[in-house]
């Protein structure tokens, strides 16, 4: 599991850079990211992307698509189980049509969130790893710790963690397992009521005053 | 089906300039603007109704709520504070949130009008003057209370708990005829059983002569001498975003219902009506959050009516402060509710969801938000204040209670760690543990209110008792920014009341607009 690999004096840097300070603007992790996003390109300039090499979406990155598609194989670990297997559901399409579908700035401030969490597992000591790169077992203990970390963390995790699930259970064909039956007004052939008529003329300016 | 409705979309308009007159112009077709638009077109006023979003009609809601998030929601459903913990649900189309909406009314409470007389001078909004406003608008929309029929296994779980407790519970109330018990209200009702404004009064207003315009966003309310004189607007092709037409409409009246966070806006672009320096501020929100339970039997939570019976055993301030709704949900908004732990973890408890029963808590929240134009740019500041963090804890261990009580084996609770109470006797110390800080609270909200508050002093409030801003004459809001707090209750039939109440003092016509 993981070691601390970096000094104290890194670890803290990086702790002030997730560290929140409540009622402050969430995204707004500034000039502190910047060591982690430095540190990161040092690295990724070293390394393929663990996922290797993926095409970019419409809007997400190629990078942000290999994120995306090994985050998306930790958080549903589908194999083995009733749920419809990953690779049949196209969460990364849905991802790049999310992120399609936001203002810019917020793509933009969630792209930052993304290299952060990709690469501060290189210094808060995960094996001198980035987050692609750990093996299921500590991407996962990495993740819960995030979770059950600082609200900063927290709110990252989360926030990727509901744009992955709602990118995979948007899709029809994950709701079977689940039991659930989707649109249905169609299947049982509800006619519509259309436009209500007209009411009933009642001027309550009249029977008091207002 | 659509027999009255008439309306002007960006593909309809043919000259790249549109002048226009009318009475009274109308800004937004919710609550507030529908109900005010049929009222006034039915006195025999000329009126005209502006509509940022599209018209859609409901043949193309699909039952399917990502995609209606992305077509009816304002920006796709990512409206989000700035802190980005907590998302602004707000309809965005032709009949606003009514048509989004899970059909719920409630008069506001007594005691709600009781405050608002004592600490903001509202001492005409007694329960008598509205009570026949009220009477109207659940006649009109066919309000009623749930039927044993709309009361789904999901909300008889809440019911059976607070019963177990000797807690007050009761059927909600709910706008709709002949509900189809679908489960998809979030999405629109696709056959047109809810009776939100798309199907009621936009189509009655449109029969008395109302001309309405979707795809037409006002960028400025015009006003001159402290007089309202109209608007000025642009009518954006809805896929493209790019302007169509430029518009002008002159109008004695003024009236915006563009939603509490749109209205105030649209005041602070026009720089108007802000001499109290209240425009935005006093944001409220009764922020919202989905407890889960597990039960040993099936419950399908997302069948039957999605709203059924709500538990009002601790509505009062001195009792809480807060009620539970019995409110169905769907798959993603299931697997997005709590955090029961990553990959096999998470699939395990989505596994189970049709065990799962989930009541929906909404708080009694102060007004300690903001909505305000930074860098021309919308931005929501809104952080669950301190003084009300113990009514959202004390929510989450009443439905604790009742759920135990019914008969859970487990409740997962709706926060940013991992929380599950596995029994009646980790209540306190699981949900004691809850800090108030970002991301601590997995939220929505539904009911945006109170940035354009009402009041009889003109110098803490945007508007005076009878709706009409107290710097510009003739220039009236009629939406939930009114609310000088929270309501604890979901805010429609408020609205709605509210707006005809309005209507009514602008028919009056005491100052002479009309003349």
């Amino acid at each position: 599991m993981s070691q601390t690999i970096v000094s104290k004096e890194l670890q803290n840097e990086l702790e002030s850079a997730l560290a929140p300070i409540n009622r402050r603007r969430f995204m707004s992790l500034g000039a502190h990211s910047a060591l982690v996003l430095g540190l990161g390109t040092l690295v990724s300039a070293c390394s393929r992307h663990p996922a290797g090499e993926l095409p970019a979406g419409d809007v997400l990155t190629a990078s942000q698509v290999a994120f995306f598609t090994h985050f998306s194989r930790i958080l549903l670990p589908t194999d083995g189980t009733s749920m419809t297997p990953l690779e049949q559901v196209p969460v990364v399409a849905n991802l790049d049509h999310l992120f399609a579908m936001m203002d810019e700035k917020v793509r933009s401030d969630l792209g930052m969130v993304i290299d952060v969490f990709e690469h501060a597992p290189l210094v808060t000591g995960w094996h001198f790893s980035r987050f692609s790169r750990l093996s299921p077992t500590d991407a996962i203990a990495y993740i819960d710790a995030w979770q059950s970390g600082h609200p900063m963390q927290q709110g990252i995790v989360t926030i990727l963690k509901k744009l992955v699930y709602a990118s995979y259970w948007r899709e029809e064909s994950t709701w079977a397992p689940l039991g659930f039956d989707g649109p249905v007004s169609e299947k049982w052939g509800l006619p519509s009521l259309g436009e209500a008529p007209l009411p009933a003329s009642t001027n309550l300016a009249q029977a008091q005053k207002v | 089906m659509n027999m009255m409705l008439n309306v002007t979309t960006a593909a309809q308009v043919k000259s790249t300039s549109l002048n226009l007159e009318a009475d009274a112009v109308v800004i937004g077709s919710g609550a507030g603007g529908a109900v005010m638009a049929y009222e006034l077109a039915a006195a025999g006023k000329s009126v005209i109704v502006l509509e940022a979003g599209s018209h859609v009609p409901s043949s193309r809601f699909n039952e399917k709520f990502p995609d209606m998030l992305e077509l009816l929601y304002q920006d796709g459903g990512n409206q989000a504070t700035s802190q980005g913990d907590l998302l602004v649900l707000q309809g965005r189309c032709l009949g606003g949130s009514t048509v989004v909406n899970g059909c719920v009314t409630f008069r506001v409470p007594d005691f709600i009008l009781e405050k608002w007389a004592v600490e903001y001078g509202l001492t005409n909004l007694t329960p008598e003057v509205l009570a026949p406003y009220f009477d109207k608008i659940e006649s009109n929309l066919g309000i009623h209370t749930n039927q044993p029929h709309e009361i789904n296994e999901n909300s008889r779980k809440l019911q059976q708990g607070a019963e177990a407790l000797g807690w007050s519970v009761k059927p909600l109330q709910r706008n709709i005829r002949e509900c189809a018990l679908t489960g998809h209200c979030l999405s629109g009702c696709k056959t047109d059983r809810k009776q939100s404004m798309l199907v009621t009064y936009l189509p009655w207003a449109s029969h008395h002569g109302a001309r309405i315009f979707t795809d037409t966003a006002v960028t400025r309310i015009v006003a001159e001498g402290g007089r309202a004189k109209g608007v000025e607007a642009e009518v954006r092709d809805p896929e493209t975003g790019r302007t169509v037409a430029k518009m002008s409409v002159q109008a004695k009246v003024v009236v915006t219902a563009a939603g509490a966070i749109q209205s105030p806006l649209l005041f602070q672009r026009s720089e108007l009506g802000n001499s109290s320096g209240q425009v935005g501020k006093n944001f409220a929100c009764h922020p919202s959050t989905m407890v889960v339970a597990e039960f040993g039997s099936d419950v399908f939570t997302w069948r039957g009516a999605m709203l059924g019976v709500y538990v009002d055993e601790f509505e009062h301030p001195d009792k809480g402060g807060f009620v539970l709704e019995g409110g169905g949900a769907g798959p993603v908004e299931l697997g997005m509710s709590t955090e029961p732990g990553t990959g096999k973890a998470y699939l395990d408890f989505m596994s189970r969801a049709k065990n799962y029963a989930s009541c929906v808590t909404l708080i009694h929240d102060h007004n300690v938000g903001q909505v305000s134009l930074v860098d021309g740019k919308k931005q929501i500041d809104y952080q669950v204040a301190d003084s009300d963090f113990p009514a959202m804890k004390a929510a989450f261990k009443a439905a604790a209670r009742i759920y135990f009580a019914a008969g859970a084996e487990r409740v997962f609770l709706p926060t940013g760690d991992k929380r599950i109470i596995e029994s009646v006797e980790d209540i306190d110390a699981v949900v004691d543990g809850i800090e108030n800080n970002p991301f601590a609270i997995r939220m929505v909200s539904y009911h945006p209110q109170g940035t354009m508050r009402m009041g009889a002093d003109p110098t803490s409030s945007v508007v005076n008792p009878y709706g009409e801003t107290h710097d510009v004459k003739g220039l009236f809001v009629c939406d939930a920014s009114l609310f000088p707090t929270s309501i604890i209750v979901n805010p429609q039939e408020s609205v709605y009341a509210l707006s005809n109440y309005i209507a009514d003092h602008i028919l009056q016509d005491r100052a002479g607009y009309f003349a």
